[in-house]
């Protein structure tokens, strides 16, 4: 079933005083593994949000994530504490076991070195899943930084740390029904394909829209969420309808991204119109490759 | 009984010879040509940015996966060192158009480039395509693949490790996509120079492929061949059979081997 985009023209950015999308200079890395037809999905939605809320507070120059137990639960909803109190009574169950199966299953390792001290942790490369014995393998010989992820093929997402605020990783039961797991890992892996200086936002051969208003999803995205075109067409358009993605008119030249329609003239070459969905919020340091030098003028911010 | 034609084509100030029967087989008496450029992980070719294809990237990083885990489990050492072979079969519902053999075959080898020590070491690979009369569940990939990968002392081989008809979405290798668009940073005129003459000479002696199938494919390449990649060198020979009428659909099956060898020749079976 087609997805249709209804009063297309009235979402499609247009060249404005006011800015249209939000330049923020905070990313996180998040290894594109974990969202594919042969990885498992984490064991429950808490595992997952804290997985990701650990992703974004890791602190790679030191190479530790120093949330404890309590602040974790506090920042996501878990526990609130009690006025006057110094400290949570108990840490929530939830957030318990979801520690115990990222560090058992060696997404993550432990390094306060006793249970007096605080909880902190190292985030490790995320591990290689068999599935004949359905068992986790750590990778040997690749570290959990940039360099050795990229050298070793080991894709990386690079998400706005406000994309992903800690207020859609909450507990609470009318977060966890608007942000649903595909819609979080929908949102993700659309960071994936957001190239900027070759698309304008996510690459139109992942999704795009086409004259008529339908999205046209790629069947590999789909497959890669586990998901049907309908339920991720779903996802998109409600993204679209949050004005967290924004459908805007490129030109391309040889498929590869050249401005937007309403802020430049048509290239003198051959070109090709699409319409590219571009994320509302953009990391700063994308836009200011030298990549980008041309091009940023040519776009709508 | 096939009758074999001797006739020669020039390279350069060089003649070599060529056989053929018309339809069907091919031995070229050269030293096996291969594509130029290579980039797998490189960001850059002739100092113009690239980007490669996410999905074919994740396509490859998947396959790395499902042997670095086993083999790691195995207490192997990574990377794998020696000579290797590799089978591929790939059960789909999708049409080989979406899905050319050979394209397939170089991205799982790319992929398994982060288990062996390098893809040069692959002495023989082969893919066979079955189509599915089944569409799978919309969430389910409508592909089945399985790898095998032997390593081979002399004459024997022995399996590693095999994935077996693991449901993941397959992707063909694809051609990245350059920032500059002016620029044409692929091109070279050697290996294309070469190929034209070749094709001329079989084509004025009456060589050409006729269309339909199912097609096994067999190329064998002979010479100095160790340092060259076997899907690189048999893409160099797919595009001449191209020219020569050959359809990319109709390719069910491919068998590809390289052997060292005094004397360069490529041997080039259709059945």
């Amino acid at each position: 079933m087609a997805v249709q985009i209804q009063n297309l023209s009235s979402f499609l950015v247009k060249n404005s005083a006011v800015p249209q999308f939000e330049i923020t200079p905070q990313w996180f890395m998040v290894q594109r593994k974990i969202i594919s037809e042969i990885y498992p999905d984490f064991p429950d939605p808490d595992t997952f949000r804290i997985y990701l809320y650990l992703c974004k507070h890791f602190d790679h120059s030191d190479k530790r994530c120093k949330r404890s137990k309590e602040k974790i639960s506090i920042d996501l909803g878990y526990a609130t504490k009690q006025p006057g109190a110094q400290r949570l009574m108990n840490y929530p169950r939830e957030v318990d076991h979801a520690l115990a199966w990222l560090e058992n299953n060696q997404f993550i390792r432990r390094t306060n070195r006793n249970n007096h001290q605080a909880f902190q942790c190292e985030i490790l490369t995320a591990p290689d899943f068999v599935p004949g014995i359905n068992a986790f393998v750590q990778p040997v010989n690749v570290e959990y930084d940039w360099y050795s992820l990229k050298d070793n093929n080991h894709g990386y997402i690079m998400a706005p740390n406000k994309a992903f605020d800690d207020t859609i990783l909450k507990k609470s039961p009318s977060v966890r029904k608007t942000w649903t797991d595909r819609k979080l890992k929908t949102w993700l892996s659309l960071y994936a394909h957001t190239w900027l200086e070759y698309f304008g936002g996510v690459d139109p051969d992942i999704v795009t829209i086409d004259s008529n208003g339908t999205l046209v999803i790629s069947e590999w995205f789909c497959c890669n969420l586990k998901s049907s075109k309908t339920q991720v067409g779903d996802v998109i358009v409600w993204l679209i309808s949050r004005g967290l993605l924004k459908p805007v008119e490129c030109y391309f030249v040889r498929d590869v991204y050249y401005g937007d329609a309403g802020c430049c003239n048509p290239p003198a070459q051959t070109y090709d119109t699409k319409i590219v969905l571009r994320p509302y919020y953009l990391i700063q340091h994308k836009l200011e490759s030298v990549e980008m030098k041309q091009k940023i003028g040519r776009m709508i911010l | 009984m096939t009758i074999m034609q001797t006739v020669s084509a020039n390279l350069g100030n060089r003649k070599i010879k060529i056989q053929h029967d018309g339809a069907s087989q091919i031995t070229i008496f050269n030293e096996p040509l291969e594509e130029p450029y290579e980039h797998t992980k490189r960001r850059v070719i002739n100092e113009v940015p690239l980007l490669q294809n996410i999905p074919m990237m994740d396509f490859q990083a998947k396959i790395a996966m499902l042997f670095r885990g086993s083999l790691t489990l195995k207490g192997e050492q990574l990377p794998l060192q020696g000579n290797f072979e590799v089978d591929i079969k790939l059960e789909t519902s999708r049409s080989l158009d979406e899905l050319p053999l050979l394209l397939v075959m170089k991205s799982v080898v790319d992929g398994l480039n982060a288990v062996v020590r390098d893809d040069k070491t692959i002495c023989a690979c082969s893919i066979e395509y079955k189509n599915r009369k089944t569409k799978p569940p919309l969430t389910k990939s409508p592909d089945v693949l399985s790898v095998a990968l032997f390593k081979r002392t002399g004459k024997q081989r022995r399996l590693i490790q095999a994935a077996d008809d693991v449901s993941i979405y397959v992707v063909p290798k694809k051609e990245p996509l350059f920032l500059d668009y002016d620029n044409d940073a692929l091109w070279s005129f050697y290996v294309h120079d070469e190929l034209d003459s070749i094709y001329d000479a079989l084509r004025a002696s009456g060589m050409s492929i006729a269309g339909g199938g199912p097609i096994k494919l067999t190329m064998n390449f002979e010479g100095g061949v160790m340092d060259k990649d076997l899907d690189n060198m048999a893409r160099v020979y797919f595009r001449l059979l191209e020219k020569l009428g050959l359809q990319s659909r109709d390719v069910h099956r491919i068998d590809l081997t390289k052997e060292q060898a005094g004397k360069g020749c490529i041997r080039i079976t259709l059945n």
